[in-house]
């Protein structure tokens, strides 16, 4: 029947046009909400599959969650956006337990709450992998939310840790071997961590001997007590001219090892009621890496040791591949977590909850965990914030274009409305 | 172009020449402010948008440390001429009438007149006290460079304290470096109090130093000594005689150790180890040979007995020079307050005199003291064989030459100093003009901004009256 079918397909129009006011509504109330993602409803034909029957109209809604807004610049470190692909990992509760409780959002305004966590405006806490005491990244689960932990930026007391390994590099100047009498040494000297994290040091005197390119090196601990003296030539000439030629130990106390091979003392300090063993390296033969010698200034001073005092936290920094850095009082900087980027198949299949959050669903494909920068993964700009990604001119445009259909729909069944009175009516 | 996306850029280049204007006005306002360098807003895009992503110094290490080596070279070479300025007056040039040099031709002079009459008293009484007057003088020497001494070791002291002081600022100076991030106007503010601290330092030593990207600066003796490492400084210490830092020492001077060779410290220490002690030995050793000459010219005198000049009223025995320029005297028995007679100086001081009115055979002795050669010191680095009157004239020119040479030194590494400072202050300094022409600049791209902004604001007001 035409005109009752009209008036359905009137209806069906009216339904269809009140979804997408209602998603343009919500798009122009959230145009100034961080990492908003804009949804709207797309016109689908409805049938009934009959060949005489009238085609309606459906609204079929869609998110636009992989479209990304502007990022904006903030004064706060801890904003963050994700500049590309990809989402946060949050929670709503901090070290969430259950796995399927874990979000993603792109909303990044994340401040550090009293217990130290960081946490959204929507009030979702910030996880991420934490990096071991040494400094190395646990291994992780690349398609799940297991081993991930909540970001805090306060709890992260550094605990001493010994010195295990000193290195140096720098230039011995060659002009002052070779001398009628052994020339006035040069000193240098390094601190060093003990085991109960104090620090100490460890000094070594360069001495120019008398013959040319020869140097006698002591090693003397914070108590006076001489280690051992090693004694190095320097190459004069060929391709690995200026660097170590040859290493021979001149004297050596309780504990003092060198290998010749690598240029690497090994040193035992008395400091405990067992000793500590801290390998100091100086370069291998033919190698530039470590010291040398070239007719210059003396400079043996670019001492790299491992190790750190106790420490309280100072600032944190947060670099644009996810590593949250701590930077401690005593200047040691010392990676804390890794923020990871999420990224899935379909971005736009997502389910929405409340705050700019999704949780993962079958229609979004296959979740991925990887570092920020990573292959397919966008990198975290920090002191920035995504914008909602909501266009109000086009918002405001499809407001005109939908007021219009709803109109004419609504005419459309006031029309058909009349036609069937004039119908009635045609008994009397 | 989207308008809302347009409205954020907009907005993000409103945000940047703010930004960029708080750096000029800083810039502006430091124009005269020593030690301030130029800081300048680095502009980038973020995604469409625009912002500062940090403020960079204009700075160059390398003219910082020779702007640094040069102010050391001159403080040393300063220090010493300054020192000296007093001592340098006292002493006088050869050819004025209150130096060394024109009392001894005073002092020949008047011997001579009293020999051509030897029985006048008033001729006895004038060659006395010219011998009194130049026995004064070196007096008046010898305590000038005693109180040179003085001056030079409270100096130094003062100087240590200083310069811990400094070193003890530039460890808590980086711990507050720690705690900002490089490429900030605070960071930026605190790595040029960092400059001016090393800047005050290199005018009492000579240093090197490294400096991270935050500006956490580690200063090295020139022997490698570690100075300041992060907040650990490593403090100074003087015992009078040696400067020890951590218990080696580093005494500027001494080629045994790797010390300090220049700045303030290191002219107080050659002044106190090298120009003091040798100004001494050379006063002390023309008053050993005037006591010396006089006493053996002197037939009358025994063993032991004083002739014309004493150390101190005794005879000298000969050992040691040390302190003669200081307690040099005329004999006072020929000094009529303390009962003394002036003819001594005819007669000769000793028991065996010659009592003859007119003769003037001891008289003639002492000039002949004046006229031939004498034997000197060899410590006083001026010839050991010469008269007393050359040699007065060598050592007085020699002295003034120290002087002289630290001064004419001074400005001549002024000059080349001042040519690496003008490079320094052309980098880092601010330039009015540039700035006022970036700010004419950061007025337009606000315009043009906020032209943007209310264009894109009409576009949306136009849509929403269509609505």
């Amino acid at each position: 029947m035409g005109i009752s079918n009209a008036m359905q397909t009137g209806v069906s129009g009216l339904t269809a046009n009140s979804v997408a006011i209602e998603k343009v509504s919500e798009n122009i109330a959230n145009a100034s909400t961080v990492g908003y993602k804009r949804s709207f409803a797309q016109m689908v034909t409805s049938t009934t599959g009959q060949a005489v029957a009238s085609r309606g109209v459906g609204a079929d809604v869609t998110k636009s969650v992989s479209q990304a807004g502007a990022i904006t610049a903030t004064s706060s470190v801890t904003d963050l956006a994700i500049s590309g692909n990809g989402f946060f990992v949050v929670t709503s509760n901090p070290n969430e337990t259950i796995l399927a409780n874990y979000m993603l959002t792109r909303a990044g305004s994340f401040t550090v709450d009293d217990e130290g966590y960081l946490r959204n405006a929507g009030g979702y806490y910030l996880s991420g992998y934490a990096y071991n005491d040494d400094g190395t990244l646990p291994a992780f689960d690349a398609n799940g939310f297991s081993s991930m932990e909540t970001i805090n930026l306060t709890d992260s007391s550094l605990d001493a840790s010994p010195t295990t390994s000193i290195s140096v590099a720098g230039n011995l100047p060659s002009q002052e071997t070779g001398a009628a009498s052994t020339g006035t040494a040069f000193i240098s000297s390094t601190n060093f961590y003990t085991e109960l994290g104090a620090t100490q040091s460890l000094s070594m005197t360069w001495t120019p001997t008398t013959t040319a390119n020869s140097w006698d090196i002591s090693f003397t601990d914070s108590n006076g007590t001489e280690l051992g003296v090693v004694n190095v030539t320097f190459a004069d000439s060929g391709t690995t001219a200026g660097s170590p030629a040859s290493y021979t130990v001149v004297s050596a106390g309780t504990g003092f090892g060198f290998d010749t091979a690598t240029g690497t003392a090994t040193l035992t300090i008395d400091n405990a009621t067992s000793p500590q063993v801290v390998s100091f390296e100086m370069g291998a033969p033919g190698s530039l890496d470590g010291i040398t010698q070239f007719a210059g200034d003396f400079s043996a001073q670019d001492f790299t040791t491992d190790g750190f005092p106790v420490s309280t936290l100072s600032r944190t920094e947060i670099t644009d591949d996810g590593t949250v850095w701590g930077v401690y009082e005593s200047g040691v900087r010392k990676a804390l977590y890794m923020i990871p980027v999420a990224t899935v198949t379909n971005p736009d299949g997502l389910s929405e909850v409340d705050a700019n959050a999704y949780r993962v669903s079958r229609e979004a494909g296959t979740l991925n965990i990887q570092q920020a920068g990573a292959s397919g993964a966008g990198t975290i700009v920090s002191g920035a914030l995504e914008a909602s990604n909501v266009e109000i001119a086009q918002e405001l445009t499809d407001l005109i274009r939908i007021q219009r259909a709803y109109s004419s729909n609504a005419k459309v069944v006031t029309t058909a409305d009349e036609m069937l009175t004039e119908t009635t009516q045609i008994k009397r | 172009m989207s308008l809302s996306t347009g409205l954020t850029i907009a907005a993000s280049g409103l945000r940047t020449t703010q930004a960029w204007a708080d750096s000029v006005s800083r810039n502006i306002a430091n124009a005269s402010t020593a030690g301030y360098s130029r800081k300048d807003a680095q502009i980038t895009t973020l995604s469409g948008g625009v912002t500062v992503s940090a403020y960079t110094r204009s700075v160059s290490v390398s003219l910082d440390a020779m702007t640094r080596q040069g102010t050391a070279e001159i403080a040393r070479q300063d220090t010493i001429a300054s020192v000296l300025a007093g001592y340098s007056a006292q002493l006088g040039q050869p050819d004025d009438e209150v130096s060394l040099v024109s009392y001894l031709t005073d002092f020949r002079t008047s011997l001579e007149t009293l020999g051509s009459d030897p029985s006048s008293a008033v001729a006895q009484r004038s060659a006395l006290d010219s011998a009194r007057a130049l026995a004064s003088s070196l007096n008046d020497n010898a305590a000038a460079v005693a109180q040179v001494s003085t001056q030079v070791e409270s100096e130094i002291g003062a100087q240590v304290d200083g310069m811990n002081d400094l070193l003890t600022q530039i460890g808590e100076l980086n711990v507050q470096l720690n705690r900002t991030t490089a490429g900030t106007l605070e960071n930026g503010d605190l790595q040029d109090e960092m400059g001016r601290l090393l800047d005050e330092m290199s005018s009492y030593v000579d240093f090197r130093v490294s400096q991270t990207q935050t500006g956490i600066t580690t200063v090295y003796a020139p022997n490698g000594m570690t100075l300041v490492d992060g907040q650990t400084t490593q403090q100074l210490s003087y015992d009078g005689e040696r400067l020890t830092v951590g218990g080696v020492d580093v005494t500027p001077g001494d080629t045994t150790a790797r010390g300090f060779s220049e700045g303030s410290l290191s002219g107080l220490f050659q002044l106190k180890t090298d120009i003091l002690p040798t100004f001494t030995a050379q006063l002390d050793a023309m008053a050993a040979t005037l006591i010396s000459g006089f006493q053996a010219a002197d037939a009358s005198l025994a063993a032991g007995e004083a002739g014309l000049f004493t150390d101190a009223g005794l005879a000298w025995d000969g050992t040691s020079i040390e302190g003669l320029a200081a307690s040099i005297e005329v004999n006072a028995a020929a000094d009529t307050t303390q009962g003394g007679s002036v003819s001594l100086i005819r007669d000769g001081f000793g028991t065996s005199a010659i009592t003859e009115e007119g003769d003037a055979t001891q008289i003639n002795a002492f000039i002949g003291v004046l006229e031939s050669n004498q034997s000197f010191d060899a410590s006083t680095g001026l010839g050991s064989n010469m008269t007393l009157g050359d040699y007065v004239a060598q050592m007085v020119t020699a002295q003034q030459t120290t002087v002289s040479s630290a001064e004419d030194r001074s400005a001549a590494l002024a000059v080349s100093a001042e040519t690496v400072s003008a490079t320094r202050e052309n980098l880092r300094g601010v330039n009015i003009d540039d700035e006022m022409q970036k700010l004419l600049l950061i007025q337009q791209n606000y315009n043009a901004n906020s032209k943007v902004l209310t264009t894109l604001v009409d576009m949306l007001d136009t849509l929403l009256n269509a609505v």
